[in-house]
């Protein structure tokens, strides 16, 4: 089954802040993304990149406008149907890996078929998963005995263990140094490209940005195409 | 910038974390400082309630006996006594039954104070007597809980009934024991009515329970009793009266005070008597018509000290003296005396002649003389002086075990036939025995012993005519010691020759002045008691209440130290960036150990003091469940708070070193980390964990250490022992909370098969995340548990079996007691017909099997008297129940175990001063604080000091006011003590199980009412047990509440714990939320990771509680309250899963998203 495309409109958000008065972060976005294409977020700091990613990825509601991936409107979902959507449809990868210290590698990867039970993924996609990203030798490592590009490639199989429709990531090599953070975004492209996944990638990084097929600029709230 | 400012400014920086810290002290503070309260208030308003029972009364002598009222002048004229002395007051002090003359609501267990002006100026209150006016009877002043419990009023006419003081001993053969004879009842009027308080409490026996009491005119008790210018007591003020007297002190006075008496007393006080005899001697006797061996003992050393010969004599009352024939035909010589006495040929008394005029011999063993008239009439040759080959037959009674009276005989070989002349002719031999004595003719005898006149013959008459009560005949003292000892004594008159020269008025003169240095007053029961320094030391009680809350305390307080550790560790933990920061930037690790130091040393002094706020409010709580809620328990709405500064101190300074400890030890831990750590905020450090070695070690350690307890306990039958309880129940906490590390470190089946199975198994791997907290919560949760499982475990109710023969209450329905001793044998047809018992009532007795038993008066020994007791109640138990058994008894002393009766043990032979004792275990081991194997010493009524050694001990039974020695060891200890006022009754209603509680309850009527004169009281023996099982349980209820603190204190952990663990898991919280977990999927998998240490915390304390509770949940006989323990774990588990969700609630309430973000 082909993958969805992703359509957004006039994506607005405005944040209140403590003293009543109000920001806009978002004043009008509009992208079209479809399956397989790959995109890089650019913008200066606080220009609304890492709330447009949470948008995309359902984490936030709008305040105003519209997505929809291809039939699927998210935001008419209930917050159940919702977080099913999002365990289903969407893959993050953050700055932080976020990975759980407790768990191995393996369960580490596991840990977003076990929000609803009835995942179809299972040990054996995690495995696949985890020898795609060169680390089938560090199955029952914990996050601290990994390196820290060790743990970002973590994050990636983790992020794809369901089959994504949307693949997001926030700053994936944000904390890494140019050799790990190179490898990171081959990665990330590779597995994209395998996916068939919408690829979005948050990042201050013009290099990192070169590698993706589009690239859009936010500034005062609204997007531009570079 | 200074230390001090640099903690001020992070004391305040950091605030909430501190004040949760300075929480957690003050909960330690308040506790320790808590339960020191609670031991000062009961201690004092112990020692106030005594202060306040006695009055100005420092000192007392409360004597068995009645001796002159003008003794207690004659002690206030001696020098000696005005150096110390104030004052003495002579009283009657007795104990009655009072009854409403109309209503007829009765009220045993009366204080009966016969007393006049002297008393009053000596306790130190008004005289409410002396103007007293009522229309007919004398006055009498009832206290408010008398008047309330008989429903009088003044001008209320009132019956009081009370025991009639004989000299001679009850039991006796010469006793009257007739209702009449025995009980006194007087009609007095209600004059006014005392406060329950002051006065309306006086009473020399140290009870926390208001009694019953009455006051009387000393003259109307007198009277009363016929006891005209008699007293039973004296009571003493000093001169400077302390409010707290120092028992050393009180007792060098009572020296000094017991000097004083013997000189203010006369022979007559110790009804020694004098009469001239033949040959220019002098009879010495004893108004109670047998000489005590304290007496005899007194004769002999003055004896010894005059110089005088004497000549012991125990004369002896026959029923017949009959002539062994083979027909058995011959005629008997019926109501003789019958005398033993050392016949000597040289004796200064007179020898005896035989009829052929020769010295009669002395006697040996097995013979007999015969006065001449007796062998007369008996049908022997007057002209034979020794008849050869005849025996004679003596007739008399003998005190049977109920002081019932069974006519025993004996034959001895007839050795002679005294002549009618000389001593052989000395009436008086025998004394003058009561109903006999002043009778001219025989037939009109009216003793007190059961005599047939139709057998006086006129023979007989014409003898008592010429001879009185010379004796029929003659045995050797030893012979007649072996037939008529009993146990008041073995003489009833010595004989005395004074040396040659001397009048015998100058010697009697001599002998008196001799016996009276001789004579102990203490041997006579004439003994001062320091009875204020004993009720005030008494007021320490047999347990000290605030150790007791302090230990059982000791879990909650280490519960507030963990909790401390556990707050204050999350502190520096959040800070462990800025303790980076400090040390990267040059302070040395000393000033920033220092630093954390000192504000932890804030922390604990300020929330230290704080708690004493809370000690104070805690104390009060207690002392008013105390006084409402456990009043049953304690007896008494009169316990107050007292607040101790020196106890409040103790108490901050000792919750102030447990915190300071604390703190020191997690600052050390943070002193140990790698700076490079701090600086991430890690305060890991780093190393490799020894924590499995040592966890492992140290639950191999602690868990031999508790199983070795246990299998001490058990093998030395010590299973009660508080000590073995506080070794194997830390132990096991510690060797379990150890295991709990062994298994957390231990990996658990991965996470690697999907489904929603995995959120348990999510959980559990989650709750290992951070070892220390999950430890502290883990523990603290234990800790509780333990302590409420263990409260629960020793809880006792009753059960199907209460009433059973291996039960508390051995099978008995009724526990009976009687304020005068019933002098006949309650349990025989016959005794209870003496008694007067109605005919309905013997219908209804018929097959009521009763055993009575002798009591020596003393101290409660049970749970209900909060006083320590001094000298303990004591009961002498018959045979019948000793070869009946029945109990259960929980300990039996080494080398007996084997023994299948152990009340047989009562019999042991453990040498001349030492006797068996049976107690009941838990007044031996909480308020006697003996153990088995363990002795105590008592005095007889001798005055003498005995060894009881405690061979067994009861599982909880009726007997916990008193200990139990045989019978047979009490008559030897306390011969006086006649009569039995104490029953166990089975009603055999076990037999008619529809109508038990009818048939129990027309007995105990029946009983009570047909013994109404004897203050005869009945109380179902469950209803006794239920009463000490009360007291049990409302210490064990505070000491739940005690664990129920402590419980909130692990609660309050564990949410702790859980909120501190979302904060930092805030951003993998949000992650999870990224890949599609809802909030409530969260919030289950938090409650979860707590429910595990929950649940882990739980079965530790609830293993360990059981485990050291054992013998009560698993022993023979236990009846564990397994809905109680279950209930009370189902409800920590609710109780603790609330606080988690209430906790996860609050901490997933803050939007989780915002932590994912790398920028805004």
């Amino acid at each position: 089954m082909s993958k969805p495309s992703l359509q957004l409109r006039d994506i607005q958000k405005t944040f209140e802040q403590g003293s009543g008065a109000t920001v806009d972060v978002l004043r009008g976005v509009d992208l079209d993304l479809a399956p397989g294409e790959s995109l890089a977020v650019l913008g200066p700091s606080g220009s609304g990149k890492s709330t447009l990613l949470h948008i995309v990825g359902t984490l936030e509601r709008p305040t105003s406008g519209t997505m929809q991936l291809g039939e699927v409107e998210p935001f008419s979902l209930d917050d159940d149907d919702l977080a099913r959507f999002r365990n289903r449809t969407v893959g993050f990868v953050f700055q932080d890996h976020h990975l759980l210290p407790q768990y191995s590698v393996l369960e580490n990867v596991l840990v977003p078929t076990f929000a609803f039970g009835d995942s179809e993924a299972g040990p054996d996609r995690a495995r696949q998963l985890l020898d795609r990203v060169g680390l089938s030798h560090r199955l029952d490592h914990r996050p601290a005995e990994l390196s820290g590009g060790e743990r970002q490639r973590v994050a990636v199989a983790r992020s794809l263990i369901q089959g994504p429709s949307l693949l997001l990531c926030d700053e994936p090599t944000g904390s890494l140094d140019q050799a790990t953070a190179d490898a990171v975004a081959d990665l990330l492209v590779e597995m994209h490209e395998a996916e068939e996944t919408i690829l979005v990638v948050v990042t201050h990084s013009l290099a990192l940005a070169q590698r993706f097929g589009r690239r859009v600029e936010l500034r005062d709230g609204v997007s531009r195409e570079v | 910038m200074s230390l001090g400012r640099d903690v001020v400014r992070d004391l305040l920086f950091f605030r909430r974390t501190h004040l949760a810290v300075a929480a957690g002290c003050a909960v330690a503070s308040a506790v320790l400082a808590g339960a020191l309260l609670v031991g000062d208030s009961v201690r004092t308003s112990l020692r106030q309630l005594t202060l306040e029972r006695l009055g100005g009364v420092d000192h007392a002598l409360a004597a068995s006996r009645f001796f002159d009222e003008g003794a207690a002048q004659r002690l206030a004229d001696q020098a000696e006594f005005k150096e110390i002395f104030d004052r003495t007051a002579p009283a009657i002090l007795l104990r009655a039954t009072a009854q409403h003359a109309e209503s007829r609501a009765r009220a045993s267990d009366v204080g009966l104070q016969g007393v006049d002006g002297r008393f009053f100026a000596v306790y130190g209150a008004e005289d409410p007597l002396s103007e007293a006016e009522t229309a007919i009877f004398p006055p009498v002043v009832l206290n408010q809980a008398l008047a309330d419990s008989l429903g009088a009023d003044i001008g209320t006419q009132v019956l009081i009934s009370l025991q009639r003081w004989s000299e001679v001993p009850s039991g006796s053969l010469l006793a009257r024991d007739d209702t009449a004879s025995v009980v006194e009842t007087l009609r007095l009027e209600v004059a006014s009515i005392l406060p329950n308080e002051d006065l309306g409490s006086f009473g020399l026996q140290t009870h926390q329970s208001s009694r019953f009491n009455a006051f009387v005119r000393l003259s109307d008790l007198q009277d009363g009793l016929d006891q005209e210018g008699t007293v039973n007591s004296i009571l003493v003020a000093t001169k400077a009266a302390s409010p707290a007297p120092v028992a050393e002190t009180a007792w060098s006075q009572i020296d000094g005070l017991q000097s004083s008496l013997d000189a203010a007393l006369t022979l007559d006080d110790f009804g020694i008597l004098f009469r001239p005899a033949i040959g220019g001697t002098l009879m010495v006797e004893s108004s109670e018509y047998v000489i005590s061996p304290s007496l005899e003992r007194a004769i002999d050393a003055a004896t010894r000290s005059t110089g005088a010969s004497s000549w012991p004599i125990l004369t002896y009352l026959g029923n017949s003296i009959e002539r062994v024939t083979a027909d058995d035909s011959s005629e008997a010589v019926p109501y003789s005396t019958l005398t033993a006495a050392d016949i000597s040929e040289t004796s200064p008394f007179g020898p005896l002649r035989l009829v052929d005029g020769t010295t009669a011999p002395a006697l040996g063993e097995g013979q007999l003389y015969l006065n001449a008239w007796t062998a007369g009439e008996l049908g022997y040759d007057l002209n034979i002086a020794r008849p050869a080959g005849e025996r004679v037959r003596l007739r008399y009674f003998e005190v049977g075990p109920r002081e019932d009276l069974t006519e025993v005989s004996h034959e001895l070989d007839l050795a002679g036939i005294v002549a009618m002349e000389g001593l052989a002719v000395d009436s008086r031999l025998s004394q003058e025995y009561p109903g006999i004595a002043g009778s001219s003719n025989m037939s009109d005898w009216d003793p007190p012993f059961p005599i047939d006149l139709r057998r006086i013959r006129s023979a007989d008459e014409a003898y008592w005519d010429d001879f009185r009560g010379a004796p029929k005949a003659w045995v050797g003292l030893s012979q007649g010691q072996d037939l008529w000892e009993t146990r008041w004594g073995r003489l009833t008159g010595v004989r005395l020759a004074p040396p040659e020269g001397t009048d015998l008025r100058n010697f009697q003169r001599e002998f008196e002045n001799a016996l009276m240095e001789a004579i102990e007053p203490e041997a006579f029961g004439l003994q001062f008691q320091p009875v204020k320094a004993l009720g005030v030391e008494a007021a320490a009680g047999p347990t000290d209440f605030g150790q007791l809350f302090l230990s059982m305390s000791f879990f909650v307080i280490v519960s507030a130290a963990l909790l401390v550790a556990l707050l204050f560790g999350l502190g520096v933990e959040q800070r462990a960036a800025e303790v980076g920061l400090r040390l990267a930037v040059g302070f040395g690790p000393k000033k920033v150990r220092k630093l954390l130091l000192t504000e932890g040393l804030i922390l604990a002094a300020v929330g230290g003091a704080i708690g004493l706020v809370g000690a104070v409010g805690y104390a009060a709580l207690l002392m008013l469940g105390l006084r409402t809620w456990w009043l049953p328990a304690v007896g008494t709405s009169r316990l107050e708070l007292f607040v101790q500064p020196l106890s409040l101190v103790a108490g901050w300074s000792a919750a102030l070193i447990v915190v300071a400890v604390t703190i020191a030890l997690t600052v050390r831990r943070v002193g140990k980390i790698p700076t490079p750590r701090l600086l991430r905020g890690s305060v890991e450090s780093g190393q490799r964990s020894r924590s499995g070695r040592v966890s492992k070690l140290t639950a191999s350690i602690a868990l031999c250490v508790a199983v070795a307890g246990l299998v001490y306990a058990f093998a030395s039958g010590r299973t009660d022992d508080p000590g073995i309880f506080f070794v194997v129940g830390p132990s096991l906490l510690v060797g379990l909370l150890a295991l709990f590390i062994v298994l957390l470190d231990r990996p658990v089946a991965g996470l690697g098969k999907s489904g929603i199975g995995a959120l348990p198994r999510m959980a559990v791997l989650n709750s290992r995340r951070n070892r220390r907290r999950s430890l502290l919560s883990v523990t603290l949760i234990a800790f509780a548990t333990f302590l409420i499982v263990t409260v629960a475990a020793f809880e006792e109710g009753f059960h199907g079996q209460a009433l059973g023969r291996s039960s508390g209450t051995g099978g008995y329905e009724l526990v009976a007691q009687a304020d005068v001793p019933l002098q006949q044998d309650l349990a025989s047809a016959d005794g209870r017909y003496e008694l007067g018992l109605p005919e309905e009532a013997e219908d209804l007795l018929d097959g009521v099997r009763i055993v009575p038993f002798r009591l020596r008066p003393g101290d409660d020994t049970s749970c209900l008297n909060l006083y320590k007791p001094g000298e303990p109640r004591i009961l002498g138990v018959p045979d019948t129940l000793i070869d009946e058994g029945g109990f259960t008894f929980t300990k039996v002393a080494e080398g007996y175990r084997e023994v299948d009766n152990p009340w047989s043990l009562l019999r042991e032979d453990l040498g001349e001063e030492v006797i068996p004792m049976i107690g009941d275990g838990n007044s031996t081991q909480w308020i006697l604080r003996l153990p088995v194997g363990g002795e105590m010493t008592v005095e007889n009524e001798r005055g003498e000091p005995v060894t009881l050694r405690l061979i067994a001990t009861l599982a909880t039974s009726v007997f916990q006011s008193e200990v139990l020695i045989s019978e047979e060891q009490f008559l030897r200890h306390f011969p006086s003590q006649g009569g039995f006022p104490y029953f166990l009754i089975d009603t055999r209603a076990d037999e008619l199980v529809d109508t038990a509680d009818e048939i129990t309850e027309e007995v105990s009527t029946a009983l009570e009412a047909g013994l109404a004169r004897y203050g005869f009281d009945a109380v179902e023996g469950a209803e006794k047990l239920a009463s000490f099982h009360a007291v049990q349980n409302t210490y064990l209820s505070t000491f739940r509440s005690l664990g129920g603190l402590g419980l909130l204190l692990g609660t309050v952990g564990l949410a702790v714990v859980l909120m501190r663990n979302v904060i930092e898991r805030r951003g993998e919280l949000a992650t999870l939320r990224a890949f599609g977990y809802r909030k409530r999927l969260l919030r289950r998998l938090i409650v979860m990771e707590n429910t595990a240490l929950l649940a882990a915390g739980l079965a530790i304390g609830t293993i360990a509680a059981l485990l050291t509770a054992g013998p009560k949940v698993f022993g023979p006989g236990a009846h564990p309250p397994w809905e109680g323990i279950v209930g009370t774990l189902f409800l920590i588990f609710v109780v603790g899963l609330a606080a988690c969700a209430v906790a996860a609630r609050g901490a997933l309430g803050a939007e989780l998203i915002p932590a994912l973000k790398s920028e805004a």
